[in-house]
């Protein structure tokens, strides 16, 4: 045993404190990842096909997720919005071909990935949220300005004195 | 009984407070000349006191153990990053993720508060230099840490923290997700117009953080271990005869210290709202110890009114002299260099003045002995 203790002196209540302290705070920890991530979700009105079956753009819809305020979305409108947690919620209003306003019911969903897309026409045609959303990749572009601009050294309030060392 | 002031109590007043009576005086003439509203100067002062009251307080603690000013507690600023950069990199926002960068750096402070605290035990006498010397090493893994291994032997994997090449991160990471997430968390406005505009913000729940750190140095104080700590600063071997553990409590001294600078960078950086990953760190052990001298501490004995007057003042001349310098002589450049100086400069000018009272107070009671033995040989 450690220093000539014995088992008994070495696993004694406070070990078991001490132990328990460390699980919280990692639990604690595991739980503010979860709770703090936060996560992009597109909410995209664009025709667009799944397993094979064409959903058609939507005329107009009124959508908000997690309370989060109305959006209006118009055919080919695709609208990026910060999420936090881990399940969401999302309410459509839309109108059919009378102009008749239709409230959908919400739909519960999680996000795949940390950018995530979701189609529009295919919720308002009934299909259900883990059909209708999936992982947004986007296309790789080339080096910009603002990657190079990232790389000027940074001034902060004592002014740049990296120099003096 | 009313005593009367004598010239040898003005000097001794002048002699102990030289350095925040200079910056007294050094503010006094900038004000009018830089031109700036009290209101904005408030307003300035305040922000400043919330993001590096942390960062100060947390060198109180090797002080009481007499181990002197802390250069270390950049170590636990580079855990505070190494917190903050995770947390960017996994897009973890407001207060959790602030909390979230508060645990993660809490292990890597300990760990390097623990080395720290051991190399110190190692160079005992001369721990101010080694605890330099030792943030400069340090500073050298943190860099090959950060610059070559994260990426591809830490997995982070953030366009928003890793250099394009795939491996290393940027000089600067945007701290939007998470600026000022505890100042607006629940602040006031004082003095602002019908439209909200100007003022002086008041975050109220920083301030409540900063005023559990003091509560919690002042009941440190009283308990056990500060009573041990304080012997220890006192003198190490009446300590050891007193059966106190000399070494583990100064050990322990410096780990708590490098943890608060830990948290203190955490506050730091999400009230700048940037982080420079390679520079942050070095300057804020520099600015936080001078900080602390020019509120009135030394090398051996500081308080918390040290910490808060020093960064009333200290900042307040970071604020005046480059707007001072360019009215004067048209150079805002002037006041850069003048606040260079001056940092370097108090932090030298209080490590002479702790000496030669040092070798004074000696002095002093060397004579006082001598004069004694005289007449005990008398009688």
């Amino acid at each position: 045993m450690i220093k000539g203790k014995t088992a008994k002196e070495i696993f004694d209540i406070r070990f078991f404190v001490r132990l328990g302290c460390i699980i919280v705070i990692i639990a604690l920890a595991v739980f503010l990842y979860f709770f703090g991530k936060q996560r992009t979700l597109y909410v995209d009105n664009w025709s667009t096909e799944i397993d094979g079956k064409s959903y058609k753009a939507v005329d107009w819809a009124m959508v908000e997720v997690d309370d989060l305020g109305d959006q209006e979305y118009s055919p080919r409108q695709r609208r990026g919005i910060a999420l936090r947690g881990t399940t969401h919620t999302i309410y459509i209003t839309t109108e059919d071909d009378d102009f008749n306003e239709i409230v959908l019911d919400p739909v519960e969903f999680t996000l795949p990935a940390d950018q995530s897309i979701i189609s529009l026409p295919a919720l308002v045609a009934g299909l259900p949220a883990d059909k209708a959303i999936q992982e947004f990749i986007p296309e790789p572009s080339p080096v910009q300005a603002s990657d190079t601009a990232a790389e000027e050294p940074a001034v902060d309030e004592f002014g740049d004195m990296s120099m003096d060392f | 009984m009313k005593r009367e002031i004598n010239s040898k109590d003005v000097r001794n007043f002048l002699s102990n407070n030289i350095v925040p009576i200079i910056f007294i005086v050094l503010c006094a003439a900038c004000f009018p000349v830089a031109g700036y509203s009290p209101e904005y100067l408030a307003d300035q002062i305040i922000t400043r006191i919330m993001r590096n009251s942390f960062l100060v307080l947390s060198l109180l603690i090797p002080i009481m153990a007499g181990m002197g000013l802390n250069f270390g507690m950049t170590l636990g600023a580079m855990a505070g990053q190494i917190g903050i950069i995770f947390i960017t990199a996994w897009n973890v926002v407001g207060i959790p993720g602030l909390l979230l960068a508060a645990i993660i750096a809490t292990p890597i402070a300990v760990l390097l508060g623990w080395f720290c605290g051991k190399m110190l035990n190692m160079a005992r006498g001369r721990e101010m230099i080694t605890s330099y010397m030792i943030s400069f090493f340090m500073n050298g893994v943190y860099q090959l840490v950060v610059l070559y291994g994260m990426g591809p032997v830490i997995p982070i994997h953030s366009d928003q923290v890793i250099l394009p090449r795939g491996y290393g991160v940027r000089n600067t990471i945007d701290l939007l997700n998470v600026r000022k997430s505890i100042d607006n968390f629940w602040s006031i406005k004082l003095f602002a117009d019908e439209n909200g505009v100007g003022g002086i913000n008041i975050p109220i729940l920083t301030i409540i953080l900063i005023a559990l750190l003091c509560v919690v140095i002042i009941w440190f104080r009283k308990t056990k271990i500060g009573q041990d700590m304080r012997a220890v600063g006192q003198d190490m071997e009446v300590a050891r005869e007193a059966g106190i553990k000399v070494e583990r409590t100064r050990v322990l001294a410096i780990v708590i210290s490098t943890v608060f600078a830990a948290y203190g960078m955490v506050i730091y950086l999400s009230n700048m709202g940037t982080l420079n990953t390679y520079n942050s760190h070095s300057q804020i052990g520099m600015f936080s110890i001078a900080a602390l001298l020019v509120g009135g501490a030394s090398v051996s004995k500081a308080s918390i009114k040290n910490v808060f007057l020093g960064i009333v003042l200290f900042h307040l001349m970071f604020i005046l002299t480059p707007q001072a310098g360019k009215n004067l002589i048209g150079q805002a450049q002037i006041g850069e260099f003048f606040r260079v100086f001056v940092s370097y400069g108090v932090i030298t000018l209080a490590l002479v003045l702790y000496e030669i009272r040092t070798r004074r107070e000696k002095a002093e009671s060397a004579k006082t002995l001598a004069l004694s033995q005289m007449q005990e040989a008398q009688a």
